[in-house]
């Protein structure tokens, strides 16, 4: 039995909106085991917030708890814009409408 | 060599375009070089000026030198020697204020070319220069620096003619999409997507703005191919795009539209790269602005330009792409980069332009816009502006 993709966890990652349900959420700081989440919705409504995890957040319609954060790996202050994209810093899993 | 899908179309044109942007301007300043670069161009002008105006003021001088009056009675010929004599010598000191005033420029100018300032040992490093390490051979570097080296580009390939596919990452595949192209080119058209190649998208934002016909003409369809010609290089693409495994839309750049040019443009950069994974891990601007418009493209070190400089390129309407610092454990350039709206990773931004003192920029994202950023804020924030020439045309 396979599970809907709007009831499977989701990967933020940095670097680039990751889509949540119709939201985007976009990573804009971590400050380990803290994570600073940008959640855009098709409305145009944006939030800003610090995530620990086990905090909750609201993005496409559904609840999320933010099951885990992690912290990207560090590279140097000259590496090209763009280099640090991709890392995995939090996971997201549903918990059910707002 | 064309990359392996690249028909290396007009390659001395490439090869003279390549060789201009690597050039440094001629040092000693006194002729313009390949690709008239602006700065080495006004240094010769003002080279040509200044012996222009020299000889122009010796000739007016030489006229106003006494001469010998025939016949004017003694009192007449002894003012009008006196007045000659006065005006040769203001003659003479006007040349050599203006002559000071042009060196002066073009000293000025040759700063801008190769800064000397000691203060700029001690800023911070930046990409290719400063204390990192790497710098470009030849003189002290300027503050528009070299393109780095292309990527490696994958071995072997298809036949030449059409483009291999490029590679994806986790979790993408390919499917047919015809190429649409956008109603309206604008600075939002190009977005990006779920891959980290903020330089390439950021560079085609700029450009969309800056330029936008120049975008469109980039791609056309043949037959069942895509075609993308960038200036040097063609590439033959199977007319298939990236989407994501689970509800099958474009996994990388889109466009609002829901147009594919963007897509197809960033499909030919990938093979031009070695694959999206390969986009996914960064890159410069100045590379991506090079390899699309052909054009001379440069990095200006912002630690190293004046107020002036920097507003006056920021200003200026060439296609600019401005690159933020990483502030991994700089907690208060953090927090003020949030309180702008800006992500803390180093990240590309399109330049609008500057009102009222203030840098508009643009996020590749097409969403989370920065603030609008007064200069001293840019300059704490940011490490480097990537920007190209654009020919009239």
């Amino acid at each position: 039995m396979t599970t809907e993709p709007r009831h499977r966890p989701v990967q933020i990652r940095t670097g680039y909106p990751n889509p949540v349900g119709n939201s985007w959420v976009s990573v804009l700081g971590v400050d380990p085991p803290l994570v600073c989440l940008g959640v855009d919705d098709p409305d145009g409504t944006e939030t800003t917030q610090w995530y620990a995890p086990g905090n909750a957040l609201t993005a496409g319609g559904l609840r999320w708890r933010v099951a885990h954060t992690s912290a990207p790996t560090p590279l140097g202050r000259d590496a090209p814009p763009g280099a640090a994209g991709g890392q995995l810093v939090a996971v997201l899993e549903p918990i059910g409408r707002p | 060599m064309p990359a392996p899908g690249e028909a290396d179309r007009g390659g001395h044109d490439a090869a003279r375009s390549a060789e201009s942007t690597h050039d440094h301007a001629s040092a000693d300043g006194t002729a313009p070089v390949a690709g008239a670069r602006p700065v080495a161009a006004a240094i010769a002008d003002l080279g040509a000026l200044r012996d222009e105006v020299r000889r122009q003021f010796r000739i007016a001088a030489a006229d106003a030198r006494p001469v010998a009056l025939l016949g004017a009675p003694g009192w007449l010929a002894d003012g009008l020697s006196e007045a000659g004599r006065r005006l040769a010598a203001d003659l003479e000191a006007a040349a050599v204020q203006v002559g000071d005033s042009i060196a002066a420029e073009v000293e000025r100018l040759r700063r801008v070319q190769h800064p000397r300032d000691p203060d700029a040992a001690a800023a911070p490093p930046t990409v290719l220069g400063g204390r990192s390490g790497r710098r470009p051979p030849g003189p002290p570097p300027p503050p528009r620096q070299r393109v780095p080296a292309r990527p490696q580009v994958h071995p072997g390939g298809p036949p030449p003619g059409l483009a291999r596919e490029p590679e994806l990452t986790d979790g993408a595949g390919y499917a047919r999409v015809p190429l649409t192209p956008p109603a309206v080119v604008a600075i939002d058209t190009p977005r990006q997507g779920r891959i980290s190649d903020c330089h390439v998208i950021a560079a085609m934002c700029t450009l969309a703005d800056r330029a936008p016909g120049l975008l469109t003409r980039l791609a056309r369809a043949e037959g069942d191919l895509v075609v993308v010609d960038v200036p040097g290089r063609g590439y033959r693409l199977r007319s298939t795009l990236p989407v994501d495994g689970d509800g099958g839309g474009l996994a990388y750049a889109r466009s609002p539209d829901g147009s594919t040019l963007v897509s197809y443009v960033e499909k030919a950069y990938a093979v031009y790269g070695g694959g999206y994974p390969k986009l996914g891990e960064g890159g410069y601007p100045a590379e991506a602005l090079q390899w699309l418009t052909g054009q001379p493209s440069y990095m200006l070190a912002i630690a190293r330009a004046d107020d002036d400089l920097l507003t006056g390129l920021l200003g200026s309407g060439a296609p600019a792409v401005a690159c933020s610092w990483r502030l991994d454990g700089r907690a208060s350039a953090a927090r003020v980069a949030l309180r702008y709206g800006l992500a803390q990773d180093g990240h590309a931004y399109a330049v609008t332009g500057v009102v009222d003192g203030l840098v508009i920029l643009h996020n590749p994202w097409g969403l989370r816009h920065p603030r609008p950023l007064p200069l001293d804020v840019f300059r704490t924030l940011f490490c480097r502006i990537d920007w190209c020439e654009l020919d009239d045309n």
